[in-house]
């Protein structure tokens, strides 16, 4: 009995791994084929210019931050280890930690500073994730997110020097107190961050934290965006003209966002 | 043979149940977990992983560690490893499939688990470790299997089973260098970004490992009356010590590289576990009881009057267990995370769930653990009555 | 049995006899614990396929058909962006393309096979604009059918109606209907905006 039972057993989990790995095997073929067939990279590369000085407004800040989170449904986590950031205020000395010194005056060290996603060139998220679930977008260079493909392993939040990833500890939803209904909010589970306003860019616009700057009494500048691989965008005239520093260009991840001394 | 591992012996299925009941309030907690997302652990934004993938990657290390029987027994013809053999491979199945639930549980949407494999990506790490530990426990499995069949039935075991073996070696290599390389290949995190953390992993994993397998081997001569042999014993206990030597060298070599340099970044996360960092040291007790475990246990183990008797050699082992288990299984993983790349120091404690669910995937891989030397024991013991 | 462990190295076992099963009893016949005769194999086969059956004939027995509930149809003279039996039968699919062309290409608005009309790929904007809430259509079908674990779409997709706005709000935001839609407003993107699925042949 244990004899034909025992070969029962065998042969039953040997069909079942089989059956179950076939549908697998297609779709990993598949999405092999996909990654083989993918266009050529970077036609286009958004970028943002950040000027410092006009970011010491704390109402310039404020509209920017209001705008994108308001934008995007970002709720505000009570809890602050669970707080979900797309574009924040932090101290110059923590955000350039390799460009102060002994004697860098607290002034400057306490300078707040917009941060936001990087959208690096050579991202560290997005080569980690095992899933393809965030990739670097080879039209425009934008970092992006798929919400659907993301399991939340979190390994990118470990992988990106930026801290400009978040992850939804639960769900979301309550803490959002305005819910925007065209844009999705998430679940829990998953990692988001900045995507420079991809639903915007689609159509023409301009992410909401640029306009809202813009909008802001003397904000004109303050935020600038365009294409960096187009040697007459805005951009690229600016960082031609001006004194600019990124964060952290040692790690070699080549970041997209520069700021103006 | 699947009814006489549950009958008969009061002791054993004592033990199963019990285990049974950790498992259930895993379970329990588990669901608390699914239900209300990963709010429930002490982890955050700037602590993003923690006890979860501390126990994935100590455990990594114990399953590669079947290889330092595996290694003696067929490359260099050391005969006594022949009744550790089966248990090696046990442990080993029983420490992948904990290591492979704690990524599991570690995960934000645990349904979409299988998009690892439906959306491959070989650039990532995780996709490569996901390979190696699933092929791995297939391995661990078909050896066990196979060559316990052949032992039953009295006949030679098959002769790809040779090749099986041989393919193990490199492979519990590679799920420890894996596992490593998830972690040294950050830019971000200058703590793991060394090249010698994937040899310092091997270190401890064949210091805890083995350990793990004398203490198994003496709990199985003293409640199962079988007797793995004082010979294998003996041998393990070098390997542990040797293993534990090079270990502590290498944590030596790290610690001058990053306090000699000076380089804050290098230094910071060591700081923070050996001396506490703006204030903040929650495992500085902790490091420095892992520190005095693994000398310890090293002198204790180089004196041979002492590790000869079992109930030395017990304690030393369940030390050098501990040390290892708190250098990885609690600071490794969390004092990459500190300070955070905007400079801060954050606290990370795990809450009572995670400590439960964790508890539930260990008594999970205990009871795989029981069950397959039970098997053993079984074949074994009915061989013996001819 | 010796007590020294099975040897891969050497061609046999040691001191063990080649290729002969000790499971034989004295007589050599082969010593299995408990043999289930034909009798009892026919019978537990029976037992089984009745059990697994049971959906088949219980429904065949004693089953009345499901009430199909009504869903809620779209008001007024609205088609849908394909025609009704494609939709019924493959929108698991346009949604998941859909999906992807919006979320990893980058593109933005759907050709219609059918009769050539454009609108945006999105699920509250286009789907529900028409459709209204979710619980009603969706729902109600996917219920009925048993498919699926569970729609998760609307953990993180708004349902306007749902979530109780006013009509007034709702109209805002569902303001791209089908018809009302401008052809693609080039915007300098190089991103290609249009998706375009190949006709559907019946």
């Amino acid at each position: 009995m244990s004899e034909c039972r025992r070969t029962f057993l065998k042969r039953a989990g040997c069909a079942a791994l089989g059956a179950g790995s076939l549908p697998l095997l297609a779709a990993a073929g598949r999405s092999m084929a996909e990654i083989a067939s993918q266009p050529a990279p970077a036609a286009k590369q958004w970028g943002l210019v950040v000027d410092l000085k006009k970011c010491r407004s704390a109402s310039l800040r404020q509209a920017c931050i209001e705008a994108c989170h308001a934008a995007h449904n970002v709720p505000s986590m009570p809890e602050p280890r669970q707080k979900i950031e797309w574009i924040w205020s932090e101290p110059f000395g923590a955000v350039f930690g390799d460009q102060i010194h002994a004697r860098t005056p607290d002034q400057r060290k306490t300078e707040p500073v917009l941060v936001l996603c990087n959208h690096c060139s050579q991202p560290a998220c997005t080569k980690v994730c095992p899933t393809g679930a965030t990739w670097k977008r080879a039209a425009d260079g934008i970092v992006m997110m798929d919400m659907h493909r993301c399991i939340g392993c979190r390994y990118c939040m470990a992988a990106c020097p930026y801290g400009a990833r978040s992850f939804n500890w639960q769900d979301p939803r309550p803490y959002i107190a305005n819910i925007r209904p065209d844009y999705p909010t998430r679940t829990k589970g998953v990692v988001e961050k900045c995507d420079f306003c991809a639903e915007r860019l689609r159509t023409g616009g301009v992410p909401a934290c640029v306009e809202a700057a813009a909008s802001v009494a003397g904000g004109a500048g303050a935020l600038t965006f365009g294409d960096l691989a187009d040697p007459q965008s805005a951009v690229s005239q600016l960082l031609r003209q001006q004194d600019t520093i990124c964060r952290r260009p040692s790690l070699g991840t080549g970041p997209s966002v520069f700021y103006i001394l | 043979m699947l009814r006489s591992i549950l009958r008969g012996n009061i002791r054993f299925a004592l033990l199963l149940a019990a285990l049974a009941l950790v498992l259930a309030a895993g379970l329990a907690a588990y669901a608390r977990q699914y239900s209300a997302g990963l709010a429930v652990t002490g982890l955050g934004r700037e602590v993003t992983w923690g006890l979860y993938i501390a126990q994935f990657t100590f455990l990594v290390g114990v399953a590669a560690s079947a290889v330092m029987v595996v290694i003696p027994y067929y490359l260099h013809d050391v005969r006594a490893f022949g009744r550790m053999l089966i248990l090696g491979e046990s442990l080993a199945v029983a420490a992948v499939t904990m290591s492979m639930l704690f990524v599991f549980v570690d995960l934000g949407q645990p349904r979409r688990v299988l998009n690892v494999l439906l959306y491959p990506c070989p650039n990532s790490l995780m996709f490569w470790d996901v390979l190696a530990l699933g092929g791995y426990l297939l391995l661990n499995l078909v050896l066990g299997a196979f060559s316990l069949e052949s032992e039953r039935q009295g006949a030679p075991p098959p002769g790809w089973l040779k090749a099986c073996v041989f393919l193990s070696i490199p492979w519990a290599v590679s799920i420890h260098t894996v596992t490593a390389f998830l972690y040294s290949g950050l830019a971000a995190r200058p703590f793991w970004l060394t090249p010698i953390l994937a040899p310092r992993f091997l270190a401890s994993a064949f210091a805890s490992g083995p350990a793990l397998l004398i203490l198994l081997g003496l709990i199985l001569r003293r409640f199962a009356r079988y007797d793995p042999g004082r010979e294998a014993i003996a041998r393990l206990a070098t390997i542990v010590t040797y293993a534990l030597l090079v270990n502590l060298f290498f944590v030596l070599v790290e610690v001058f590289t990053a306090v000699y340099s000076g380089v804050p970044e290098h230094r910071h996360a060591l700081e923070y576990l050996f001396l506490g960092l703006d204030g903040h040291g929650p495992l500085v007790l902790w490091m420095w009881a892992s520190v005095l475990l693994s000398v310890g246990s090293v002198v204790v183990l180089l004196l041979p009057g002492v590790r000869r008797r079992d109930g030395w050699l017990a304690a030393v082992c369940v030390a050098v267990i501990a040390a290892v288990w708190i250098e990885k299984g609690l600071g490794m993983v969390v004092a990459g995370f500190v300070p955070t790349p905007l400079g801060r120091v954050p606290d990370y404690a795990p809450t009572a769930t995670e400590i439960l669910i964790t508890l539930g995937v260990y008594a999970l891989g205990l009871l795989v653990l029981a069950v397959l030397c039970r098997i053993v024991l079984e074949v074994r013991a009915r061989a013996a009555r001819g | 049995m010796t007590d020294r462990p099975i040897d891969l190295c050497t061609a046999n076992g040691p001191g063990r006899p080649t290729g002969g099963r000790e499971n034989r009893a004295s007589d050599g016949r082969p010593r299995f614990i408990g043999y289930a005769g034909p009798s009892k194999i026919y019978l537990g086969l029976a037992a089984g396929l009745l059990g697994l059956g049971f959906p088949l004939w219980y429904a065949l027995a004693l089953g009345r058909p499901a009430e199909m509930p009504p869903l809620e149809m779209p008001a007024g003279d609205v088609r849908c962006v394909e025609d009704a039996a494609y939709m019924r039968a493959h929108h698991p699919r346009l949604l998941r393309q859909w999906r992807d062309a919006v979320v990893r290409d980058g593109l933005d608005s759907y050709v219609s096979a059918c009769d050539g009309r454009k609108c945006p790929m999105s699920l509250t904007r286009t789907c529900l604009a028409c459709h209204g809430e979710h619980r009603g259509f969706c729902d109600r079908c996917h219920d009925y059918a048993r498919v699926g674990p569970k729609l998760d779409c609307w953990d993180c997709h708004l349902d306007p109606v749902a979530k109780g706005l006013s009509q007034n709000r709702r109209s805002q935001v569902l303001r791209p209907r089908m018809t009302e839609l401008p052809t693609d407003s080039g915007t300098g993107s190089r991103i290609q905006t249009t998706l375009s699925i190949a006709p559907h042949q019946p």
